[in-house]
């Protein structure tokens, strides 16, 4: 019977819907790609090449692009290129999109990594032991300052911190590099202006969850077993705010993702953050709609894998409950 | 009379499906207290819920006066619905926090308007043992006695025929729940209005309804004059819930 | 407060001055700024190309020669107004499509709810980035693209509070009332969800200033010659080395405008949702009263035999004006074996009693006692360390509600075990024995499988004899069960009140039963202390409880519950008016307010907790006689002054 093998095998139905729904976003993800070039407003070919482009050029590179075929047909040709990661070729460069990603990935994928990592390390032991030190409405200046100072952190765009920090690590001290990946150096100030804002968000629902979880009938009866403080806070309290804790670092690190676009190009990141805005402004759109892809299935990835994370790691959740 | 026939609610889809309330029949005259008592879980809030619309019937059908409805797809201003009346369990959560008491009252009453509107609404007030002059407060400035008895105003607004009372005291005081009891009793025997009362508790239960449904796992395993279950009980469960029931003596 | 005395209040606050201040200074400049300043600032100073600052240039000047001070000015009206269109744009397309999966039903609304979630998983720069190859780059492709990316989260915002308020029990009571759709919406709907959604849309125009200035500075929005502080910025930033200021200032503007969105919207919270945080006055251990033996012992002290012996427990919470006491010396003295109940209505203290015996009040509570002792052992002159051994050994705690009270990530195993591991160093194996063998002693069926379980696993009854069995992993003298079967079915109750008695029985651990059900007491305990407004009134053996009764309060309360012997022909018994907060007592007697026999002397003193003579004892001026006769010293209820009586008229009923 269907009933006793969903009971029976709690994580095969689980994956299987929830690796569906992924199949489903992204097919809607590449839909959306796929149709924002005819959403374009004229000849995207056109507007790409620039007016001076003759027609004969304009229809050489229709064809090519096969923007001339039926809608049905140009679709099914372009699913079929992604199985075989074949992106087109970028219309400003010339050179095939999947060689001009090859190149940008890493750089950008190793900038988000390290800022994501940082911004863990850093924030959830700091709102762990703020939320211990304001549990029951303890510590009320503590809890202002804490509040204060991420809430300004939340309030500078990472964009804007990245001008100031070139200010004042760049220019004014001439510390640090102000372009380009060039080293292990090169990397401290794009992953500070990366990881401030997160880091704040991140710190301040860690800290929220704690406090919340602190006030939790079952730590009160831990108190009441008389155990020790350690204990009470790392066995009982830590793994019930790890829900939320997931939850949010899956966001952090889709917005950092997004952040990496401004990041990128104030500090002439040789990524792809930085190669999106110069594509959209040249209306390279093959490019564009490769790098929506990336972030689209980037971000989609991460959703999928937190959720798996949050079902293995966290026995409240609803696969367990059958 | 309201008379539940047949009355089957299910949650859930396919073959997760779970019966709330399996195959139940019963009937409220005018002039009559029922009682209704089961666990949690048993479906009796279910089940009321489903005579007024807001539970969906999977099959069966609510009859008014032997007319069948489907309460939950009547049309505004409907007889048949208006008749039916019902008082939530939990007297913070079913007043509007933005609303005085003399507009949640106000927003039963059909016709009177002006002088008359608010003659009414006093009356209304005094007849839940509240004063006239709380009419502008909100529910905020209440405590949960007062707050459930402008909910029981606000029911008997409408004029209702029958009034369903959902454990109406399982959120209030041990000394307030008598004076609440009293008052609605007071008010059926006044107004000759029908109550469904649904409770936990066989000893409130006794105390109110002429005659008790006890419900289990969705299913009416017992119904009768309120002597003849307290007495002589016929389902094992009624036994069982009768022995659990504390006693002072 | 009144909502308009509230927002005076408010903005009074140094929150309010701060932001008022700001958010006028912003008004004027973009309103005056480019009509006064707007030619100047389009002014090309010849020969003064990307200098630093100076007097006559604070912030220096731009590429062509420009002031970047003066156009700094009047660039806040178009980024002030850009961003409001992106918010009152997506904020409309967001209401519509919010309200749109209510209209269409189930099926398809959660298509539609679906696709907001997908969205709103997308940072919401990205999808404007994305939107503006569609329409362009310039100041109306921005604002647009920017809109439709600011409109998921709003809609989903809408969709999640209008759909909470929609199953709410008030609107169910309208629809019931017959009241119009219409109605339901303008009256019920709208208001209550318009407090979070305007608080949201303040705080956005902060977010869309600074996501509107983002693309402006990518080269998407503001296009030359006009200019917003985005563009200033993208125009600045190559010349940080020779002027930073050109790149600065623009930086700063948009910080402080964001903030100061940021801050209406904090405020608005504030004032909308009539958070008034003042400060509490916290209570002081200087506050203590003098004289350690006060307080009169009420039973003759047989000392070093009982578990628990409790002397004059205050316990001071923080108040608005000054720190009142919930709990008021109260003495408590059980021996092993007994079972001890603790009746009240909520907010009468028992609860705060029974955290206080255990010592688990916590902040911002004081509990204070006199004499505190469990086995003979004086809590206060021991060592910490000691102190927690012999609680986490003697004393148990059953609490309310069995699903909130355990862990839900630890096995139920694990938690048993873990009280073992810590108090008497066994092993983990070992503790886990110790843990089934006693699961197995509360009645729980298969435990070495059960023990393995989540407490989500259990039903409400294994729960709370789980709790009951994490109590026995030691050897409890004393169990405290505080509302133990509350959250408990009838037939379920029944069976975790004999557990509770059996286990005492066997194994003579003494149990402290807190209940608002004064019948549970009755049926379980030996011995039943009544407590009204923070101090114990009366305390008699339960045997007494229907008949002896001397405090009127006692009487009324057993009165009031309707068992299964209540005559249904007679009205019940009930009290009239409400218990007081402990925070605003009267004078005399607690109870005089809400009971037919008191007078001028009950009014003004109160009585002290006395041997009743009845085995027990009671406060009150005038206690009754056994089964009903007339109260001593006093001819009849007949008798209280009419003022007394006016007293007690007023209140609830």
């Amino acid at each position: 019977m269907r009933s006793s093998f969903r009971a029976r095998h709690p994580w095969l139905v689980f994956l299987t819907r929830r690796l569906g729904r992924f199949v489903v976003s992204m097919a809607v993800v590449v839909t959306a790609a796929f149709a924002m070039v005819h959403a374009l407003p004229g000849d995207p070919v056109r507007a790409a090449l620039g007016l001076r482009a003759s027609p004969e050029t304009i229809r050489a590179t229709r064809e090519q692009l096969g923007l001339d075929d039926p809608l049905w047909l140009q679709y099914v040709d372009y699913v079929r290129g992604l199985l075989h990661l074949d992106l087109g070729i970028s219309l400003d460069s010339q050179t095939p999109v999947r060689e001009v990603m090859a190149q940008l990935v890493p750089a950008t994928v190793k900038l988000g990594l390290a800022a994501f990592v940082v911004c863990i390390v850093i924030a959830i032991p700091v709102g762990l032991l703020i939320g211990i030190a304001t549990r029951d409405g303890r510590g009320r200046t503590v809890h202002l300052g804490f509040g204060g100072l991420t809430g300004l952190a939340l309030s500078v765009p990472d964009y804007l911190l990245s001008v100031g920090l070139v200010f004042v690590f760049s220019v004014s001290l001439g510390a640090l590099p102000v372009a380009g990946m060039t080293g292990a150096a090169s990397f401290v100030l794009p992953v500070i202006a990366l990881v401030v804002g997160p880091g704040a968000y991140l710190a301040r629902i860690v800290r929220a969850e704690t406090q919340g979880v602190l006030s939790e009938d079952y730590i009160r009866t831990a108190r009441a077993k008389r155990l020790p403080a350690r204990v009470v806070y790392l066995r009982h309290a830590l793994p019930n705010t790890l829900t939320p804790t997931l939850t949010v670092c899956g966001m952090i690190l889709a917005s950092m993702l997004a952040g990496t676009v401004l990041v990128e190009s104030v500090f002439a990141w040789p990524g792809i953050g930085a190669e999106l805005v110069d594509s959209v402004l040249v209306k390279d759109y093959p490019m564009v709609q490769a790098v929506a892809l990336f972030f689209g299935a980037g971000i989609l990835l991460i959703n999928l894998v937190v959720d798996v994370a949050i079902a293995a790691f966290d026995p409240r959740s609803t696969i367990k409950e059958s | 009379m309201l008379e539940l026939r047949n009355v089957v609610v299910t949650y859930g889809y396919g073959r997760r499906a779970v019966r709330a309330v399996d195959d139940v029949s019963l009937a409220v005259a005018a002039n009559s207290i029922v009682g209704l008592v089961g666990e949690s879980g048993s479906g009796k809030s279910t089940l009321a819920k489903a005579a007024v619309g807001l539970a969906p019937l999977a099959s069966g059908a609510i009859a008014w006066k032997d007319v069948e409805f489907n309460p939950a797809t009547r049309s505004r201003g409907d007889l048949i619905s208006r008749p039916l009346q019902y008082v939530f369990q939990d007297p913070y959560a079913s007043l509007n926090p933005r609303m005085s008491v003399g507009a949640s009252i106000s927003e039963g009453l059909r016709g009177p308007s002006g002088q008359a509107r608010s003659g009414r609404i006093a009356e209304l007030l005094e007849m839940v043992r509240l004063d006239p002059s709380d009419v502008n407060k909100l529910p905020r400035q209440l405590s949960g006695g007062q707050r459930q008895r402008v909910a029981i105003a606000r029911a008997l607004a409408a004029d209702p025929q029958i009034l369903i009372a959902d454990e109406i005291t399982s959120a209030l005081d041990v000394s307030v729940q008598g004076a609440v009891l009293n008052l609605l009793k007071e008010i059926q025997s006044r107004t000759g209005v029908g109550i469904l009362f649904i409770s936990h508790n066989l000893a409130v239960v006794r105390y109110m309804a002429g005659s008790i449904a006890v419900m289990k796992s969705g299913q009416l395993v017992e119904y009768g004059p309120t002597e003849a279950v307290i007495e002589r009980p016929s389902h094992p469960y009624t036994r069982r819930l009768l022995e659990a029931v504390p006693s002072m003596a | 407060m009144s909502w308009s005395r509230r927002t005076r209040h408010h903005l009074s606050s140094p929150l309010g001055i701060v932001t008022a201040g700001l958010l006028l200074l912003l008004l004027v400049t973009a309103i005056l700024a480019p009509p006064l300043l707007g030619d100047r600032a389009d002014e090309i100073v010849v020969g003064s190309l990307q200098s630093g600052s100076s007097a006559e240039h604070p912030f220096g000047t731009d590429a062509l020669g420009r002031d970047v001070f003066t156009r700094t000015l009047v660039a806040t009206r178009m980024s002030l107004v850009l961003a409001l269109l992106v918010v009152a744009i997506g904020v409309v397309a967001g209401l519509i499509i919010g309200a749109v999966p209510i209209v269409l039903g189930k099926r398809a609304g959660r298509v539609v709810v679906a696709g907001l979630n997908l969205m709103v998983a997308f940072p919401g720069l990205l999808l404007a980035l994305f939107l503006a190859m569609i329409f362009g780059v310039g100041a109306r492709g921005a604002v647009l693209s920017m809109s439709i990316a600011f409109a998921p989260s709003f809609a989903r915002l809408t969709h999640t509070t209008a759909s909470g308020i929609a199953n709410a029990d008030y609107v169910s009571a309208a629809r019931l009332l017959g009241v119009s759709r219409w109605r339901i919406l303008t009256r019920h709907v709208i208001p209550n969800i318009s407090e979070p959604l305007i608080v949201n849309m303040t705080s956005q125009v902060g977010a869309a200033l600074l996501s509107i200035s983002a693309l402006s500075y990518l080269g998407f929005g503001v296009q030359p010659p006009s200019y917003d502080w985005g563009r200033m910025l993208s125009d600045g930033l190559p010349a940080i080395y020779t002027n930073p200021a050109a790149a600065l200032a623009p930086c700063i503007t948009i910080v402080v405008a964001g903030l100061t969105f940021v801050l209406a919207g904090e405020l608005l919270t504030q004032i909308l949702g009539g958070h008034h945080h003042g400060h509490l006055r916290m209570p002081s251990r200087l506050s203590r009263r003098q004289g350690p033996e006060a307080a009169a012992p009420t039973r003759s002290a047989d000392d070093g035999d009982e578990v628990l012996r409790l002397d004059g427990l205050t316990v001071t919470m923080p108040g608005e004006t000054t720190p009142f006491s919930p709990v008021t010396d109260v003495s408590l003295r059980i021996r092993p074996g007994e079972i001890v109940g603790l009746v009240g209505e909520s907010g009468s203290g028992k609860s705060l009693t029974a955290m206080a015996a255990a010592r688990l009040i916590s902040y911002p509570g004081l509990a204070e006692a006199d004499v505190h002792r469990i086995k003979g052992q004086e809590l206060r002159l021991m060592r910490s360390r000691d102190r927690e051994r012999l609680l986490g050994t003697s004393l148990a705690m059953v609490f309310q509600d069995p699903m909130s009270s355990l862990n839900p990530t630890l096995k139920v195993g694990r938690q048993l075990a873990e009280v073992a591991e810590t108090h008497e160093g066994l092993g983990r194996r070992d503790a886990w024995q110790r843990a089934v063998d006693r699961l197995s002693a509360v009645l729980i069926s298969s435990p070495e499988v059960r023990a393995k379980q989540y407490p989500m696993e259990f039903s409400g009854g294994m729960r709370q004899r789980a709790s009951i069995a994490m109590g026995l992993m030691a050897q409890p003298a004393l169990i405290i069960a505080d509302e133990p079967t509350t959250a408990l079915d009838v037939t379920v109750q029944r069976e975790v009140l004999n557990l509770l008695q059996r286990i005492s029985e066997q194994t003579a651990a003494a149990v402290l039963l807190i209940s608002h059900d004064i019948a549970v007491v009755a049926e379980t305990a030996s011995r039943v202390l009544v407590m009204y407004a923070g101090r114990v009134v009366e305390e008699l053996p339960v045997s007494g409880l229907v008949t002896d009764a001397a405090h009127p309060y006692t009487r009324a309360l057993v009165a009031s519950i309707p068992d299964m012997s209540t005559d249904r022909s007679q009205p019940l018994a009930s009290i009239p008016g409400r218990p007081p907060h402990t925070a605003q007592l009267p004078a005399g007697c607690a109870f005089a307010p809400r009971c037919g026999y008191a007078d001028d002397q009950c009014l003004e003193h109160r009585p002290e907790l006395v041997d009743s003579g009845r085995g027990g004892a009671v406060a009150c001026w005038h206690p009754l006689l056994p089964a009903g006769r007339a109260p001593q010293g006093m001819a009849g209820p007949a008798s209280v002054p009419a003022s007394a009586r006016r007293v007690a008229a007023e209140g609830e009923v």
